[in-house]
């Protein structure tokens, strides 16, 4: 896999000491990948575990979005909230970074993509995006339109750590660049 | 002296060439274990919908009179095409669908050549404020059902929804329904008091969601849902049975 985006930027700052990095600004610092990881990793990991208290209603509310056929919404609904603690847990340890931020970014195109849908079709509903969900008679265009720009920000923040996968803290610092020289 | 320095130098360079290649492979290994632990805990959740899914627990003992064959629902006449009804006494949309299908059921029923069964699920009871009406409501029609009225107690419980987030009806509320529907008698009563049929209403429930229904309303015949969200749900029931039929 030839996945990684810019392998020479990334690659030489690996080969650099950590103390070339201190010279650099606060934005090349790895801090805001930290900040970026530690939202994904909480607002993912909420979601995931409030959902996990109930699979059935998670699969209801999976099946409120007509997207997927009926037979298949519990499973989407069951799976969705491993997936999302599973991504949580990698990004709160700052391990695979790439990676991970590859999955939840995957994840909020298609959670993007799915409210767009449900919008589009005029049809009511609470997203769901953390437990509970359901049918609305009212108000649920303005939270669609919150539930989008949540999803784009987060977004944004996998982006950034595609881009640059070096954060502070991050188990990757231990297991890709152990002191060998 | 020149060329020192640049043996120095191809050395470093290969130096860290090695150091880059082993990066990679560590990276790439990394990346690997992080996608097998997001697909394995994918796997963990199809496998904990699976196992809720293909094992509702065992049926109670106490089931209302009139259930269905296998107990997960109430058969109002039987016949050799099968409609099935998957109502949840909070559900708006279910409310709209029992009112249009009203008058077609009871043809069915009267008619026969039809099994009707229905299937009171409680879905939504964490949209009651305190939770749980509809197990409360589906309960009290069950035992309705005892006493010969579920589809009379069933109409006045829907014409008389309460609506989502608040508490729903009450116990003396419930009871009072049965009255209107012609119950008589105090063991409707103390039917609707004990919540006799509370574990009932949570079988009929898992069997509904391991037979894939997710959403009510759901109607079904032979097995497959027909569309009740049109304009005429009456005229959609009415071809499927007569294509059952056939």
């Amino acid at each position: 896999m030839n996945g990684t985006g810019q392998p020479a930027v990334g690659l030489t700052a690996a080969a650099a000491t950590d103390s070339v990095r201190t010279g650099t600004s606060w934005w090349g610092s790895g801090w805001p990948g930290s900040v970026a990881r530690l939202l994904l990793a909480v607002v993912l990991g909420y979601a995931g575990l409030v959902k996990m208290g109930d699979l059935a209603e998670a699969g209801r509310v999976a099946a409120l979005y007509r997207i997927v056929p009926e037979d298949w919404a519990q499973l989407v609904g069951g799976v969705l909230p491993f997936v999302e603690v599973a991504l949580a847990l990698l990004l709160g340890a700052g391990l695979a970074t790439r990676t991970a931020a590859m999955g939840a970014a995957a994840l909020f195109v298609v959670y993007v993509a799915a409210i767009a849908s449900v919008w589009a079709r005029g049809l009511s509903i609470d997203c769901g995006c953390f437990g509970g969900g359901g049918t609305l008679s009212a108000g649920a265009e303005r939270g669609y339109a919150i539930d989008i720009a949540r999803d784009l920000v987060l977004l944004a923040a996998a982006v950034l750590l595609i881009r640059n996968p070096r954060t502070r803290y991050a188990l990757d610092r231990w297991v890709l660049d152990p002191k060998e020289r | 002296m020149d060329t020192a320095t640049n043996m120095r130098a191809a050395d470093a360079e290969v130096r860290e060439m090695v150091h880059r290649r082993r990066r990679r492979r560590r990276a790439l290994a990394v990346s690997l274990g992080a996608v097998l632990a997001v697909a394995g805990a994918a796997l963990v959740g199809a496998g904990l919908v699976r196992a809720t899914n293909t094992a509702p627990d065992e049926a109670p003992s106490r089931v209302p009179t009139g259930a269905a064959a296998g107990k997960a629902g109430l058969a109002a006449s039987t016949g050799a095409v099968r409609v099935d009804l998957y109502l949840d006494y909070l559900c708006p949309e279910c409310r709209r669908t029992e009112q249009a299908l009203a008058t077609a059921v009871q043809d069915l029923v009267a008619n026969g050549g039809v099994s009707v069964v229905h299937h009171p699920v409680a879905f939504l009871d964490d949209r009651s404020r305190p939770a749980g009406y509809s197990t409360r409501a589906a309960s009290a029609a069950a035992c309705a059902a005892d006493e010969g009225k579920f589809a009379e107690y069933s109409r006045i419980l829907f014409a008389e929804q309460p609506p989502e987030q608040g508490p729903g009806l009450g116990e003396a509320e419930l009871v009072a329904a049965g009255r209107e529907a012609g119950i008589t008698g105090a063991t409707f009563e103390r039917c609707v008091k004990e919540a006799r049929y509370r574990p009932w209403v949570r079988y009929v429930s898992d069997v509904a969601a391991s037979r894939k229904v997710a959403l009510t309303p759901t109607v079904m015949v032979e097995g497959r849902r027909i569309d009740v969200t049109g304009p005429d749900p009456a005229a959609a029931l009415a071809r499927a049975v007569t294509e059952a039929r056939r």
